[in-house]
């Protein structure tokens, strides 16, 4: 005989299952996924066979054409951080946001609590004391390639959040010494930065990040430099802030 | 002028910024003063398109093609403005809600998350509604989820967890397929650019890249504005997080790419836009509103009951398709107006009666331990306010006059028995009915003569915002005129067949 709390906690349950959860037939759905993503890559691919048959074009001849006033050698870049500077902007802001959610999941706003990872063998101690030098100097290395090749301050970025990533893996992370307001400003700083310039050239009567004629290639170099810190900053922070124990609600003390 | 629509973005960004950055034990001043500021300015700016007309920003002094332009017309106007009134009043519910207890502690984490999350959140909707440039609207869909999914977890319960990570799935998907959609356009037109789109695609035949572009980009943002039957994630995401981000998320996070698709529909594809393609969402819209409204009135817990009326309210937004494209019978071929707005009227409506309902429902909780419908008994006579905010927003929400959700159906109706389809307005009268169901079913407890046996006395200034919210959602029916010529200021319809023509 069921009680009612019994009936009571079995309506939750099913509350909480998903239409995929309760689906016996696994078989079925796998069916299902699979001719339907088998019929989906036939209309693309259907759809691809068309768009090769248009003629070429696109943006690339106006792209090109506007390379001088620019400021940079490379169309790339050219594109990332002026033609489109503002999407380059906001993705920068989608990283900030990705540590924002992190430490709004691990309920804390510094990562001065995170558990130390046991230190490494002899290998990988020996190895990291010579990639990460060598892992900066490279970074430095893309970012200045950025103006006149492939290459820039999302490349270099990445290689200062994988020197930190090694860094941590061998307990060497000097992050867990930054206090919060160090660590969230160095995420922030090239988000705020490029806000700032952008803003300043709009209230000297351009437009939003418009840079003043012939001084584009300084502007962008500044922010690419800036904005290095910050993705390297905050990769480093969201390897070492998703750290899978829960770390904070024991540490953290739950008052202000 | 036009560097306003710049500052509607970076007002509530550097808010975003300076609380996530120093984030004091008194972050919560700081975003409510950041929340008025953005609020107010993007009343002022759809004040300033009212009057003057649309606007232009080219980003970077390119101009599109080549660059990104910011345009706002009486659409974007009517959004940001909706998006600062309810915003606003959500700020200051959360600012209540999320108070330290009398002895200085509790809700100091989620405070400290919710305001830089809720800003940037802010801004995100904000681009959404101004930018023109179809990848940039990726970027702007893309931060709206990714803030979306970290609000939901701020409380850190774990059910809430899951529910945010089953949303991050689906949006992740939808924005991947809305881009892909947008590659292919890009493909065909070689621009990024709406208004430049919109041009081409007038002289464009159709072809399959566009077919294709199209059912991505709508399937794809359809995940994301949960309408039927891909809503399967809505209700535990929104009944799930703390009730100022409830609100918020049913009010203001699913209008956004609702009004994406409204761009799009109604620009790009404006060839696409057949009498059947109409009829088919007209269809997905009844399976909303019905399937809601029934799943609304089997819940048993008040914040599920009100997250799967959203799920039913959304499908009113998509009934404006059917009564928006002429049908047959019609005699005109221009586009429906009177339907196009009772439908974005009704979501200026919900967005304020949901808001008010959820936080209703939060306050709810805060008093009475939990959200059972049984545990309602006594409320009225506990929560008279509450209980009276709640009544008002399920007024609106059913239509009846004066209500701001009554002006919408009835232009809604109006449009569908103009043109010949009657059995859209049957519909709306069987979704009204419905509405009235669940509402009732909430008030039944409500009123009954009971003494609720855990009662804690909720602040007495956050019913008074959730009771605001209901009383505008009800009045706003006596100041339809000025929304509907704001919205006439600069035709969202670029492309009209024998309406109005575009700049």
């Amino acid at each position: 005989m069921p009680t009612g709390r019994d009936r009571a906690k079995a309506a939750e349950m099913a509350e909480a299952t998903t239409p995929w959860e309760t689906a016996r037939s696994g078989r079925a759905m796998r069916l299902f996924t699979g001719v339907g993503a088998f019929l989906l890559a036939i209309v693309l691919a259907l759809v691809a066979v068309e768009l090769v048959d248009r003629e070429p074009g696109g943006l690339t001849r106006a792209a090109l054409d506007s390379l001088d006033e620019s400021g940079v050698e490379n169309p790339v870049t050219a594109v990332l951080l002026n033609y489109r500077s503002v999407d380059t902007w906001l993705e920068l802001g989608v990283l900030v946001l990705a540590v924002m959610a992190m430490f709004a999941l691990q309920r804390c706003t510094n990562l001065t609590q995170v558990p130390q990872i046991e230190r490494g063998g002899y290998v990988l101690m020996r190895m990291t004391s010579v990639f990460v030098p060598l892992m900066i100097l490279g970074a430095g290395y893309l970012l200045w390639r950025g103006t006149h090749a492939p290459g820039g301050a999302f490349q270099a970025g990445a290689l200062l959040g994988a020197a930190g990533a090694m860094l941590r893996l061998t307990s060497r992370d000097a992050f867990r010494a930054l206090n919060g307001w160090a660590l969230r400003g160095l995420v922030v700083l090239s988000f705020a930065c490029f806000a700032i310039i952008g803003l300043g050239f709009m209230l000297m009567n351009r437009r939003f990040l418009e840079y003043p004629s012939g001084q584009a290639d300084e502007w962008i170099f500044l922010i690419e430099l800036v904005a290095m810190l910050s993705i390297g900053a905050a990769l480093w922070a969201l390897f070492v802030g998703a750290h899978p124990t829960e770390w904070s609600s024991e540490k953290q003390p739950r008052t202000n | 002028m036009s560097e306003t629509l710049v500052w509607s973005i970076l007002i509530p960004l550097l808010g975003a910024i300076v609380t996530f950055w120093f984030n004091p034990r008194w972050v919560a001043a700081i975003g409510l003063a950041f929340s008025l500021a953005t609020g107010s300015f993007a009343l002022w700016i759809a004040y300033a398109i009212g009057r003057d007309g649309r606007l232009l920003h080219e980003l970077g002094g390119w101009g599109a093609p080549l660059g990104i332009d910011l345009y706002a017309d009486g659409l974007s106007a009517f959004m940001l403005a909706t998006n600062g009134l309810v915003g606003i009043l959500i700020s200051a519910a959360a600012y209540l809600y999320f108070e330290p207890n009398g002895d200085g502690t509790g809700h100091a984490q989620e405070r400290r998350a919710f305001w830089p999350l809720w800003l940037f959140l802010w801004s995100a909707l904000n681009l959404a509604y101004v930018s023109s440039d179809a990848f940039n609207l990726y970027i702007a869909v893309e931060l709206i989820g990714l803030a979306g999914v970290a609000l939901i977890v701020i409380t850190g319960r774990h059910d809430a967890m899951v529910a945010a990570m089953r949303y991050l799935l689906v949006a992740l998907l939808g924005s991947l397929s809305y881009l892909l959609g947008v590659a292919m356009l890009y493909g065909e037109f070689h621009t990024l650019d709406l208004r430049l789109m919109a041009e081409l695609s007038a002289e464009a035949e159709s072809s399959l890249v566009l077919w294709v572009s199209l059912a991505l980009i709508s399937v794809g943002l359809m995940v994301k504005t949960a309408l039927f039957p891909l809503h399967f994630w809505l209700p535990p995401a929104h009944s799930s997080a703390a009730a100022p981000v409830s609100a918020l998320l049913s009010a203001l996070v699913v209008k956004a790419t609702f009004y994406l698709l409204l761009r799009l529909w109604f620009g790009v594809f404006s060839d696409q836009m057949t009498v059947t393609f109409g009829q088919v969402f007209g269809v997905l819209a009844t399976m909303a509103i019905i399937g809601g409204s029934v799943q609304a009135i089997l819940q048993r817990r008040l914040k599920m009951m009100v997250a799967y009326s959203t799920v039913a309210h959304i499908g009113y937004l998509f009934l404006l398709l059917p009564l928006t494209i002429p049908f047959r019978g019609s005699d005109t071929a221009a586009w429906n107006f009177d339907g196009f707005s009772g439908g974005i009227y009704h979501l200026l409506s919900h967005a304020l009666a949901k808001s008010a309902m959820f936080l209703a429902a939060g306050i709810v909780i805060m008093s009475m331990g939990n959200d059972r419908l049984r545990n309602l008994r006594g409320m009225a006579h506990q929560l008279p306010l509450t209980t009276f905010a709640f009544g008002l927003a399920g007024v609106s929400l059913m239509g009846l006059p004066p209500s701001g959700g009554f002006v919408a159906k009835w232009f809604m109706i109006n449009a569908a028995i103009e043109s010949g389809q009657w059995w859209w307005a049957i519909v709306l009268l069987v979704g009204g009915l419905l509405t009235a169901v669940y509402v009732f079913l909430v008030l039944r407890y409500a009123f009954l003569p009971v003494h609720p046996p855990h009662f804690r006395s909720p602040p007495r200034r956050l019913e008074f915002v959730a009771l605001t919210l209901a009383l505008l959602s009800l009045v706003i029916g006596f100041r339809a005129v000025e929304a509907f010529d704001l919205l006439e200021a600069g035709t969202p319809f670029l492309n009209a067949p024998g309406g109005s023509e575009g700049p």
